[in-house]
């Protein structure tokens, strides 16, 4: 992989030069650059009465190169700073952020102290090559496959959680990925995530059509230890649109091993006349826990150990959504997660008010409940207030 | 000479009044649509005491594909609107992903403006959509128009309960629309203003919408660029160019 990166690198500079000495003014129009900047306040209460703030400056800078018309090269940064109580409070959290879990090292800590963690992290570099008929991206890259809002069965390289919602890009995988395009709704793709064996790697086809007004999905690959065989449909029932999105994980080693894993997550979703959005999903996770398994953990869950084999880890997991525009500047979002089985809830209020062209300001709260002996106690609370501008 | 001029002037003009409302329709339609188009345009939300302005680059191709594609504010940028046949998905940059959007989302509101996404794309509606009637002439930017009335056929999916569209006798353009709702109040206007010519066709270069229950509030749409009768590859009305659109 790390040669494979070099020799981008080198095709990169070597187009860029020759682009150069072809037409200097020409080289400038075909670099873009955007972005954003953030200041967030946080504060969060964590089982006790004693609030903890925090905060957060959050960069983010896009690069994005036309050599010609087929060739494209992309580096993104983001860029943070954490300082107050909390980052005071978690000495390890410098280490934490510069650990990359790619197979390249594109995270840097310029300055890590009890008071102050500064954190850069190259989550997009590669070099993609367009023609009609297909496209290669070689680099860290996203690669989304899912079809659903709140959790994608599918998305075997990049699975998320909607909970994080202050990093809406999510990280990259450094992987190879090739599109082929059968026709105008139609593809066949491959990607591949190289790890030092197939156990650690992840290989994968994905053919996509468009079938009397669904869009179908099939994949096929090695994801890590397991064979995965995945569906994706969204289509619509009347007025409403409806989405199916499942894999199938299979042991390598014996294929009539009993931890066979099923991911599934169903959705519809709706809008009114006046632009009110709902949407409601349920999560099945053959894997996960049907009663309360007690982790002190949970919360982290939601959040970091995220797999498209294990996307939420109760059983089934219920979401809905609701969102809409009270005024064009002011938009707001109410959204509840619950794990049965763990009997734990999350509530996620938010407002969001755009100030201005490029500045706009958000409000967000996150409310965990957990429901013990038929007693619903309070688990945490986090309330986040956002102000960005973005160029 | 003179003599069969007049004849030929006041054959055609009475060719013209005896124009059934249905053809006055499919004339503004198919002129405001052509075979194909690309437009530039900004839209302005305005409210009492805010404003936002967006700016757009848009494909068409007959009246089954568009496709438009946010070019500011930075935030927006890079999002995409795709429309094939019923079909309708919304690529996120950020996210870099393509979401099928619910057959629902077509009537609401278009990115907080006073139009709907049907306003926005499904201009064809008023031809098979309604029954069509002339109702009178009335004189608007100072061009003698027609003013029909369209009233919705009982199985279209539309919003509206009554359409009142003003159009220009010499070159069919849409200068006036009042919206009414299935109660038959009266809920939005259209003003065109700012005549233009693009590829030879006159056609109002400024629309303005206003929700007539909320005063101060409009959205403004400017036509920047508008050609009519390009070519334009199959493959920009289709979920994997999106992301490539410029």
């Amino acid at each position: 992989m790390k040669y494979l990166l070099f020799i981008s690198l080198l095709f990169i500079t070597t187009s860029s030069l020759k682009a150069q000495k072809k037409d200097e003014k020409n080289w400038k129009n075909n670099l873009s650059f955007s972005g954003y900047v953030r200041y967030m306040k946080s504060s969060s209460v964590i089982n006790s009465d004693s609030i903890i703030a925090d905060n957060l400056i959050h960069n983010r800078l896009r690069f994005k190169m036309d050599f010609n018309s087929n060739l494209t090269g992309v580096v993104e940064v983001r860029n943070r700073v954490f300082f107050g109580e909390a980052t005071n409070l978690n000495p390890a959290l410098g280490e934490i952020l510069n650990n990359d879990i790619g197979n390249l090292d594109l995270s840097f800590i310029p300055h890590n102290s009890r008071t102050l963690v500064v954190n850069s992290i190259f989550d997009r570099a590669y070099i993609k090559y367009s023609s009609e008929k297909w496209e290669l991206r070689i680099g860290r890259q996203r690669i989304n496959w899912g079809v659903n809002l709140a959790w994608n069965p599918n998305d075997l390289f990049n699975a998320y959680s909607l909970i994080d919602f202050d990093y809406q890009e999510r990280s990259g995988v450094d992987a190879i990925r090739f599109q082929y395009y059968t026709g105008d709704m139609s593809s066949l793709e491959f990607a591949f995530q190289p790890g030092s064996d197939m156990d650690r790697s992840i290989f994968a086809g994905l053919w996509r059509f468009n079938l009397s007004g669904n869009d179908i999905q099939l994949l096929l690959g090695n994801y890590y230890t397991d064979l995965a065989l995945g569906l994706g449909w969204a289509g619509s029932l009347k007025n409403a649109g409806f989405k199916f999105e499942s894999t199938y994980f299979i042991p390598k080693k014996d294929i009539n091993d009993s931890s066979n894993v099923l991911s599934t997550s169903i959705s519809f979703d709706y809008s009114t006349k006046k632009g009110i959005y709902f949407n409601s999903s349920i999560l099945y996770n053959s894997s996960g826990n049907n009663r309360n398994s007690s982790s002190d953990n949970l919360f982290g869950s939601f959040l970091s150990d995220v797999s498209a084999k294990n996307l939420m880890p109760s059983k089934f997991t219920y979401f809905s959504q609701i969102s809409g525009n009270f005024t064009p500047a002011i938009t707001s979002s109410f959204t509840a997660f619950y794990m049965k089985g763990e009997e734990m809830m999350l509530l996620m209020p938010s407002i969001t008010y755009e100030i201005k062209e490029n500045i706009d300001s958000m409000l967000l709260g996150q409310f965990i409940y957990n429901n013990l002996n038929s007693k619903i106690n309070p688990m945490g609370i986090g309330v986040f207030a956002r102000l960005a501008y973005n160029f | 000479m003179n003599k069969y001029f007049l004849i030929v002037f006041a054959f055609t003009f009475s060719s013209i009044y005896s124009q059934s409302a249905l053809e006055i329709i499919k004339i503004t339609d198919s002129r405001l649509r052509g075979d194909s188009s690309y437009a530039e345009m900004t839209i302005t939300i305005v409210r009492p005491k805010w404003e936002k302005k967006m700016a757009l680059k848009s494909w068409s191709k007959g009246t089954d594909y568009s496709v438009s594609l946010v070019t500011s504010p930075a935030k927006e940028k890079g999002s995409v609107f795709l429309k094939r046949k019923k079909e309708a998905w919304n690529y996120l940059p950020t996210i870099e992903r393509t979401i099928k959007l619910p057959p629902s989302m077509m009537t609401q509101n278009w990115m907080g403006t006073d139009f709907t996404n049907d306003d926005l794309i499904k201009q064809s509606s008023m031809v098979v959509d309604y029954t069509h009637k002339i109702v009178g002439t009335e004189i608007i930017e100072n061009l003698n128009c027609w003013k029909l009335e369209l009233i919705p056929t009982e199985n279209a999916s539309v919003v509206w309960g009554k359409l009142n569209v003003w159009i220009d006798k010499k070159d069919y353009m849409q200068l006036k629309i009042e919206f009414y709702d299935e109660d038959l109040e009266i809920v939005n206007r259209m003003v065109g203003s700012k005549i233009n010519e693009y590829n030879g066709k006159k056609l109002p270069s400024r629309l303005e919408y206003y929700p007539l229950d909320d005063e101060g509030n409009k959205t403004v749409i400017e036509y920047k660029v508008w050609n009519f009768d390009v070519s334009i590859p199959e493959n920009y009305f289709s979920t994997q160019y999106v992301s490539r659109l410029k």
